[in-house]
């Protein structure tokens, strides 16, 4: 069965990681790495801590009022709670769950970063388009009105747009949220398909409560409960041979 | 734009392996036929085949087992899949007979499966040919090549037949040491057992296109 090299260098690393929202405790201790250029998807039931740690990633939690934390994440070795949050945002880019397009053509909402964040010139912009739509397998089906406005575009195409939003500031670590719970099963399909394409240029985590989906585009899965990292691995030993029964449980469905 | 591209590469590489698998037992069946002559190089190449048939099975194993565990197949692809993992232990076990042909003719006294006529070359060239005619079927899902197959085993069985006659005259009549005669009828069990399996692949070849197993070939 293919495995990946449980050594593949650690793109994204979390220490002894312990996040409350007030009193409440909803990372506990998590450890955790994220091998450069593969997929790594966290799954676990609702309010197990996982979305919390993937807007960690990007300091999307931790800057609310009340949140407090313990514990390291890095980027290429980096703490991320050292760096500025918009400087780390260029490197570490989000796709939502619900697609989020911003009430503006399919072209701005493309080049909206980039204008924003450098000197980009209109031949520039066009190839960046160009290249960020075709690489989230959106040009063909948008490449005739680039100036159609993103909130025409049915779901699927909205959120492959917001991957190619997200790819066109050439992040090096994209973060997907259930990226596709709000979609059907083609642009399911395209997303997952997406997913793995991306992985050989960006280091992909993505949370999401479909276990097989969990099995088909990701390299490394981390199962949480009650926000305690409950165990993690290469994906085909994870759903094979699960080490701890609260896995075994949780994968093949039995409870109480 | 495709999707599942991963996962068609590796039904597509299962295909792949299962073909070559084919390809090697039907060689294998051949070569028994020549060891079973008095070809010691056709035994030895037996002999040497064994672990790389071993290899190629468990790849065409693990590859079954991922695509079942990591991509959930279903339909066809569920039954090319569920076909393939099964269908690999007929093929093997066809391929460790045409071992032991050649490992029993090696310890018989030179030329004397040459007693029976030109009977077992027969059976190995029927077998070989079903054995190939099956995994096609398989692969392609083509049920009038299956069905060939089960209609092929009537002609092994009939040379089977012909070659327990033959023995027992060769023991009444003392042409051949008597010692010798039950290997020669081993020899062509073998071959009869083989006729079976192949009916086994083929019957996963009509499971591949139909959903529906006969269970041809199974004691």
């Amino acid at each position: 069965m293919d495995t990946i090299d449980e050594e593949a260098a650690a793109k994204v690393a979390v220490d002894h990681l312990d996040l409350w929202y007030g009193d409440f405790q909803a990372l506990k201790d998590i450890s955790l790495t994220m091998p450069e250029g593969k997929v790594t998807a966290m799954i676990g039931p609702s309010g197990c801590g996982k979305s919390t740690l993937l807007r960690t990633l990007n300091r999307m939690c931790d800057l609310a009022e009340a949140v407090r934390h313990e514990g390291s994440v890095t980027v290429d070795g980096t703490d991320v709670f050292g760096v500025d949050p918009n400087e780390l945002r260029l490197k570490v880019g989000m796709v939502f769950q619900h697609p989020n397009p911003f009430p503006m053509s399919i072209k701005d909402n493309v080049c909206y970063g980039p204008r924003r964040h450098a000197e980009v010139s209109h031949a520039d912009l066009d190839e960046l388009t160009e290249t960020s739509l075709r690489r989230a397998g959106l040009w063909d089906e948008v490449k005739d009105d680039l100036s159609h406005d993103a909130l025409g575009l049915s779901g699927g195409q909205q959120q492959r747009l917001c991957i190619a939003r997200a790819i066109a500031m050439g992040p090096e670590v994209l973060l997907m949220d259930e990226p596709t719970s709000a979609l059907d099963p083609i642009s399911t399909g395209m997303v997952e398909e997406l997913m793995r394409e991306l992985s050989r240029d960006h280091t992909v985590i993505v949370v999401t409560h479909n276990m097989q989906q969990a099995t088909r585009v990701s390299d490394k899965c981390a199962f949480f409960l009650l926000g305690e990292l409950v165990e993690a691995g290469p994906t085909p030993e994870l759903f094979a041979h699960p080490k701890d029964k609260r896995t075994e449980d949780y994968l093949t469905g039995r409870f109480g | 734009m495709k999707t599942r591209t991963e996962y068609t590469r590796q039904l597509d590489d299962l295909s792949e392996q299962v073909a070559r698998l084919g390809v090697l037992v039907v060689a294998d069946v051949r070569a028994s036929a020549l060891a079973a002559d008095g070809d010691e190089g056709a035994g030895e190449g037996l002999a040497a085949s064994r672990k790389d048939m071993g290899r190629l099975r468990e790849a065409i194993e693990s590859t079954c087992m991922s695509a079942m565990l990591l991509q959930q197949p279903v339909a066809g692809d569920l039954r090319l899949v569920t076909g393939s993992f099964r269908l690999v232990s007929d093929l093997v076990r066809i391929d460790e007979m045409s071992r032991d042909i050649a490992v029993v003719a090696a310890e018989m006294p030179h030329k004397a499966m040459r007693s029976l006529g030109g009977v077992i070359p027969q059976m190995a060239d029927e077998v070989a040919t079903m054995v190939e005619k099956a995994t096609n079927a398989f692969l392609s899902s083509d049920t009038d090549e299956a069905a060939s197959v089960f209609s092929a085993d009537d002609a092994v069985d009939d040379l089977y037949d012909e070659a327990e006659s033959t023995v027992v005259r060769l023991i009444k009549s003392g042409d051949v040491k008597a010692r010798a005669c039950p290997e020669l009828l081993m020899v062509a069990k073998y071959y009869e057992r083989m006729g079976d399996h192949a009916q086994r692949i083929a019957d996963w070849a009509v499971f591949r296109d139909t959903g529906e197993h006969g269970g041809a070939g199974i004691d």
